[in-house]
């Protein structure tokens, strides 16, 4: 979609598919973020057990939110292949954790950059894998 | 149950590093790593056998006869530590779902991690929402799954541990 005027003054919500194995509880918290539109993946019509791959290439061009880094990577799903991949890099993280990481992130100036990417999250640095294998590491 | 490979009997091997690299030491089948029972080790089928000692190589078998000390047809390769010590514990995360049927292994999900049948909810997953929610019922609220299926996931992270360390 070509950007506009109005586009960059008023930038898109951050559409969100958050994986089943994250807590529930951090939705909320997310959309009340105000620029994150965030929704399960059962709630974009998934079932409990979806493939990774339909997940990252949903059909709704939403990112992808979810903690297994173990499987799904930048190597797996290269940059530019799919509208977008955050790899939620802390272990163990509560619901609030995960608001707390997303909040930084987003606040960072970074948002527009989860597009097509793949992004490594931590609560206080984020690593972005972009096309051409390009490597950012940002701290928030 | 514990195999030996005969080593006059079993001359049909494969090897990426030449016959110099071709060593029939004895071994042994756990049943546990080759993932099906004991009396189904007959025919086709693919088998991960140990070298006797250690897990610093291992051959794949590819036909399985009804016993391993007849003829057996192997494709040995060496590869680094690493890459083994993944595929071991991939063929007992495997293994272990025999005894655990709620959880599972199906690739599509996480990769092939242990997970509840059909639910993108890893073992790990399970073990973590426990660690911050504190209660398997919790655990079972949050996720949609049933009690038992929590459980289950515990009692395979339990098996899968005590198998690893003892292995």
């Amino acid at each position: 979609m070509p950007k506009t005027f109005l586009s960059r003054l008023f930038p898109h919500d951050l559409k969100l598919i958050v994986d089943y194995n994250l807590n529930p509880a951090a939705i909320d918290g997310l959309n009340k973020l105000g620029s994150v539109k965030a929704k399960r993946t059962t709630d974009y019509g998934f079932s409990q057990g979806a493939d990774d791959k339909d997940l990252v290439y949903n059909k709704d061009r939403a990112v992808l939110l979810t903690g297994d880094f173990e499987s799904i990577d930048e190597i797996t799903y290269p940059p530019c292949q799919h509208e977008g991949i955050i790899l939620l890099r802390e272990k163990r993280a509560s619901p609030e954790k995960i608001v707390s990481c997303l909040k930084a992130f987003c606040q960072s100036g970074h948002r527009k950059k989860t597009s097509h990417n793949v992004i490594h999250l931590w609560e206080k640095k984020a690593i972005i894998h972009k096309h051409d294998k390009e490597v950012e590491e940002v701290q928030l | 149950m514990s195999a030996q490979l005969n080593p006059q009997r079993a001359p049909k091997a494969q090897t990426s590093l030449g016959e110099s690299a071709y060593r029939w030491e004895p071994v042994y089948v756990d049943p546990l790593i080759v993932g099906f029972p004991a009396p189904q080790l007959s025919g086709q089928g693919t088998a991960t056998v140990f070298f006797q000692g250690s897990y610093s190589s291992y051959v794949r078998a590819t036909q399985v006869p009804p016993w391993l000390d007849l003829d057996v047809t192997v494709a040995l390769s060496h590869q680094p530590a690493q890459i083994e010590a993944k595929e071991f514990i991939r063929c007992l995360a495997e293994s272990l779902c025999l005894e655990h049927p709620a959880i599972s292994t199906y690739e599509g999900i996480f990769g092939g991690a242990p997970h509840i049948k059909g639910v993108r909810l890893s073992v790990g997953d399970v073990l973590s929402e426990l660690y911050l929610l504190g209660s398997v019922d919790a655990v079972a609220q949050t996720y949609s799954v049933d009690k038992e299926q929590v459980k289950e996931a515990i009692a395979y992270a339990q098996d899968f541990l005590e198998s690893a360390v003892s292995s």
